[in-house]
């Protein structure tokens, strides 16, 4: 039972999209490749705006600092386990607003970021490729997650 | 068990310790007379129930030596009650008080010193089984709110009076339902509106006084009809004795050979007007709402399970003389125009104890819709309805008086979260509205054997709007009571529950009023076959149609007890499993912003508020008023 | 010699026992045909066809993000009472104690969505209420109709009679209408309007709960097909056709058609439901097929 479940969570990528400024412009692939020509959904991916329902969070832009905020409060309601990709050059490493006094800096200053997926604009390709990666992470994380429960378990008992 | 032990024990006993505790002076001293009064009144009833149908004749009473009959005592009484009247509406400058006072008078004058007296072998007093019901919910209900006031009139100024009035109209409540001889009804019937009148201005301001007026107009209207309606049956009937009705002929007396045949029927419409003013159906629904400024237990025990069910009592006993004609299809129209558009009104809304009044007036449009089909599912339906429904709404109006106390608001928009707040009142509160709207509750099982019988096609008549009527006011009714319960239920993530300030006597009634509900409904089956019994003229008995637990009639069926139990594992077997860890509590998505979002709204003022509806609704309703009579006539 | 299908014991608990088992994965099989279908015709791929039976355990497998134990004690009352009616609708009790019954769960739902303080929830549960005044008069009116025609409103009465099929089509029609209400479809689907409320009263479930209150829509896509399926009982294959074509209907319906307002939605759908099924009530007065 448990295998299916890890193939469930394998197949079924529920996925939120967040934007935190800067240009847009990844946000424009993340949204072509829900379109026909790449059709992401024949991977089970499906974009609910609800951080409670999403496994998969993909985040686009430097974080703003008005946004740090929201970004953390949407990171902590989404049940574990959960990914966070960091799609395009801005939320990888600050992009072309490296350095700016409105952001702060890249995604990982502000929450654990597992998977990185350069460009500007990010291809759609990429994004596929990279949500390929993040699929093995979220199995890798619950895996961890029992763990750790087993052994509080054990260790209080 | 002796007849007339009975009666004084349900009857003159309340009215005594009424008396009693208007004179003890102190609040400690006439808690315990109320509370000793209560019990004494439970039992009496269970009394009753246990002893059964019975006949019992009271003609004269022996005052030092010289029998004084009682109908005389009444008749004088009668006309002092119509000189009060009078005298308020002076006082008040109520023309239209003062103007149906004296009209009253007229027919009152007629019935008792012009008209032949009739000879009659019946008893004076009748307990049958619908009496035993209604008895039930009078003293069971009206105990559990004289303990609830204990609690909820505390700190007030005139609650002497207060306390006399509500014991003085249980012991008038009882006398209504036990009696046989119409004249000696009408009296009866005048001393609630008097009690109903007094208590509606208990706080002596500017709204309860005009609101008070209002009760008394429309209700000395009701009386009227009453009256005409009284000395009618005699000129027909021969007698004013309703055990011998079901037996007597009707004949058109010589002044009104003109009218048709089908005008046999014509006292009986002026009986139902009557009702109808008592009951608050449109368009005399305005009483009712208006009736609303008075304290919560007055409310709880008048305007919701007492008082109010005089009315339809009146229309269930008047249902088998006019089965199949067309004052019965009418009197179905009234009531269903009544269920379906009070459950509209009730929508927008936001005054939880106008929301209740609606409420009420629709439920009892239901019972007078089932009264008015007159067949023997609907006759069933009508008496359970009769109970489940007093049960839940006495409980609710005692609810929100707790609530009132707690909160300072009647406003269900300030009642949100009421459950981390109050947890026990908001359950109880909960429990109440959903036992109002959803299977397998008792006001479900009515609904269920109303369609039912409505569902049986005889042909082409008005009587097809009845199924409009109640499939369209039940989805309303589920519309106001989700929202409320919902508004009570809402809550942000694991708030702090404080220390609840518990006030017993107001809360003991509730509880054991939640009590009752799930035994009468478990009891279903119980009550139809020993408690209902109908008249041969329809030909079936409710024992005939409840099989084992279930109610089984010739094309549905159902089991109250086995949905009861299904219905409270769903409940609560998710409350006993589910746990909340304390690490996965999150505060809602409100995109991420953190702030607590500001709920309301919902209510459609604009499309169904009482300014907008109340025009039309109250011109369709007198209307109808008029269809009554003419249905008698044509 | 009698079939085994036609024993008494095997049609009246064994068939309805498995048929009940085998509701979600069915309602489940639908939902996932139902996504392939909507994909292809927008010239997509689209995902496998037991994608729903893939997000439900994922879901399960999931961590727990909770508000408060009210609304989830209410998802779970949803699921049960969704599950109670299935159960009572394949072993025949009677039709009106069902719709109400299965009126119940909504309102399980609607309160579930009240009894946490969000502002999706709160709107979505609006919503849900004026959905259920639009369809449950259409739906009780239809009952009532099928009680006319078959003289009673016990199941074993429809099976007595002809089929209902030639005495309520324009029921049948009504029923259409009211199919994409159900099936929280377009043009209907605005309780759970994703791109206005988020998921409606289901915004605050995550996890195993958001599961349950998923396998519940399973059961109920199954129940109302299998109350479509009622108005052809004597040949099994019609039946299916039946349950096929309203399905076939609502994906196509969804696809072509955007979101109605709410209260567009209430005056077009009660306006042609309740002259639909008024007319039919003429139809069958007239012809004499019903029964008192």
């Amino acid at each position: 039972m448990s295998s299916f479940t890890e193939l469930s969570r394998k197949k079924s990528p529920w996925v939120i999209h967040v934007g935190t400024g800067g240009c847009n412009g990844c946000d424009l692939e993340i949204l072509s490749c829900l379109t026909p020509r790449f059709d992401v959904s024949r991977f089970g991916v499906y974009s609910t705006g609800n951080p409670k329902h999403a496994d998969v969070m993909l985040c686009v832009g430097p974080v703003t600092l008005k946004y740090k905020e929201i970004i953390t409060n949407l990171y902590n309601q989404m049940p574990d386990p959960k990914v966070v990709m960091a799609v395009g050059t801005c939320a990888s490493t600050g992009g072309i607003y490296q350095g700016c006094y409105g952001t702060c800096g890249s995604l990982d200053q502000v929450v654990p970021v597992d998977v990185y997926v350069p460009g500007c604009n990010v291809r759609p390709e990429a994004i596929i490729d990279g949500l390929v990666l993040a699929l093995d992470i979220l199995n890798e994380k619950e895996r961890k997650i029992l763990e750790e429960k087993k052994n509080k378990a054990s260790g209080v008992a | 068990m002796d007849g007339l032990l009975l009666l004084s024990l349900t009857i003159l006993m309340p009215a005594i310790f009424g008396v009693i505790s208007y004179l003890l002076p102190g609040y400690d001293l006439k808690k315990y007379a109320v509370v000793l009064c209560a019990l004494m009144l439970s039992a009496a009833s269970l009394l009753v129930l246990y002893s059964g149908p019975n006949h019992i004749t009271i003609g004269s009473i022996n005052v030092s030596g010289a029998a004084v009959s009682i109908s005389s005592i009444i008749t004088i009484l009668d006309f002092l009650l119509l000189l009060i009247f009078l005298y308020f509406g002076i006082r008040d400058k109520e023309y239209k008080v003062m103007a149906l006072a004296m009209l009253q008078a007229i027919p009152l004058v007629y019935l008792e010193f012009i008209m032949p007296a009739s000879q009659s072998a019946a008893s004076t007093f009748e307990i049958d089984d619908l009496s035993i019901v209604m008895c039930l919910i009078v003293s069971l209900i009206g105990s559990l709110i004289l303990i609830y006031s204990i609690g909820y009139m505390k700190g007030d100024k005139n609650v002497s009076s207060f306390f006399l009035l509500m014991m003085l109209f249980l012991g008038d409540m009882n006398a209504l339902i036990f009696t046989n001889d119409l004249s000696w009804l009408i009296f009866f019937w005048e001393v609630t509106t008097l009690c109903s009148f007094l208590l509606i201005r208990h706080y002596r301001d500017e709204i309860s006084i005009k609101a008070s007026d209002r009760a008394l107009w429309m209700n000395l209207l009701g009386g009227v009809g009453l009256v005409i309606g009284i000395v009618l049956v005699e000129e027909f009937y021969g007698t004013r004795f309703l055990t011998d009705l079901l037996n007597a002929h009707a004949t058109l007396p010589g002044a009104l050979s003109f009218l048709p045949t089908a005008a046999l029927v014509l006292p009986f419409a002026f009986l139902a007007f009557g009702a109808f003013t008592k009951s608050a159906l449109m368009p005399f629904n305005s009483w009712l709402t208006g009736a609303m400024v008075a304290p919560t237990p007055v409310s709880a025990l008048l305007h919701s399970s007492t008082m109010v069910n005089a009315g339809v009592y009146m229309l269930i006993r008047i249902a088998p003389f006019i089965v199949g004609s067309m004052l019965s299809s009418v009197i179905a129209i009234v009531g269903g125009f009544s269920f379906m558009f009070c459950a509209l009104l009730a929508v927008s809304q936001t005054d939880s104890k106008r929301i209740l009044a609606y409420s009420t007036i629709s439920y009892l449009g239901l019972i007078a819709l089932c009264a008015g089909i007159n067949t023997g599912l609907a006759l069933t339906a009508a008496v359970a309805l009769l109970v489940f429904h007093a049960v839940s709404k006495g409980m609710l109006f005692m609810c929100v008086g707790e609530i009132t106390h707690l909160i300072d608001s009647r406003n269900i928009e300030k009642m949100e979260g009421l459950i981390t707040k109050a947890p026990l009142v908001a359950i109880i509160t909960v429990v109440g509205l959903i036992s109002l709207m959803a299977p397998p509750f008792g006001v479900f099982v009515g609904k269920w054997l109303a369609l039912q019988s409505v569902s049986s096609f005889k042909g082409i008549s008005i009587s097809l709007l009845d199924i409009f009527f109640i499939i369209f006011g039940s989805i309303f009714s589920v519309f106001y009571y989700s929202k409320w319960t919902g508004k009570l239920l809402a809550s942000g993530p694991a708030e702090v529950e404080k220390g609840q300030r518990h006030n017993w006597y107001m809360e003991i009634p509730l509880l054991i009023l939640l009590g009752g509900i799930f035994v009468s409904v478990a009891l279903t089956s119980l009550f139809f076959t020993n408690l209902i019994n109908l008249q041969p003229v329809y030909g079936i008995q409710p024992s005939q149609f409840v099989i084992g637990q279930a109610i089984q009639s010739a094309i549905g069926s159902f089991s109250p007890l086995m949905f009861l139990v299904i219905f409270l594992v769903i409940i609560i077997v998710p409350i006993v499993i589910i746990r909340v860890p304390k690490a996965s509590v999150t505060p809602t998505y409100s995109c991420g912003t953190g702030s607590e979002p500001e709920l309301g709204g919902g209510y459609f003022e604009g499309l169904i508020g009482e300014s907008m509806m109340l025009r039309y609704l109250d011109l369709i309703g007198i209307l109808l008023l008029v269809a009554i009579f003419l249905a008698v006539i044509i | 010699m009698t079939q085994i299908w036609e024993e008494p014991i095997v049609y009246t608990y064994v068939i309805p026992a498995i048929l009940l088992l085998l509701s979600p994965l069915i309602g489940g099989l639908l939902t996932g045909v139902d996504r392939r279908a909507t994909a292809r015709l927008q010239n997509r791929r689209g995902p496998p066809i037991i994608q729903p039976f893939y997000d439900v355990f994922k879901l399960f497998g999931k961590e727990d993000k909770i508000v408060n134990k009210t609304y989830l004690v209410f998802g779970v009352a949803y699921l049960l009472t969704v599950i109670l009616s299935t159960a009572l609708l394949v072993f025949h009790y009677d039709l009106l104690v069902i719709t109400f019954i299965f009126g119940l769960s909504f309102i399980f739902l609607v309160l579930a969505g009240y009894s946490v303080r969000s502002q999706f929830s709160y709107v979505g549960s609006n919503r849900e209420l004026l959905q259920m005044l639009t369809y449950e008069p259409i739906l009780l009116l239809v009952v009532i109709l099928i009680r006319l025609a078959s003289g009673s409103f016990q199941m074993d009465a429809i099976y007595k009679v002809g089929p209902l099929l030639y005495s309520l089509p324009l029921a049948l029609a009504a029923i259409f209408l009211i199919l994409p209400i159900k099936f929280r479809k377009s043009p209907f689907d605005i309780s759970a309007a994703h791109q206005e409320i988020a998921q409606g009263p289901m915004t605050e479930y995550s996890g195993r709960y958001l599961g349950i209150v998923e396998t519940a829509h399973f059961f109920e896509t199954f129940f109302i097909l299998w109350f479509i399926g009622l108005f052809y009982v004597q040949n099994w294959i019609v039946r299916l056709g039946l349950m096929l074509i309203a399905y076939v209907f609502s994906i196509v319906v969804d696809n072509a058609t955007a979101r109605l307002r709410v209260d567009q939605m209430f005056k077009q759908v009660s306006i042609a439901g309740l002259a639909l099924v008024g007319l039919n009530l003429v139809y069958i007065l007239i012809m004499g097929r019903w029964i008192a």
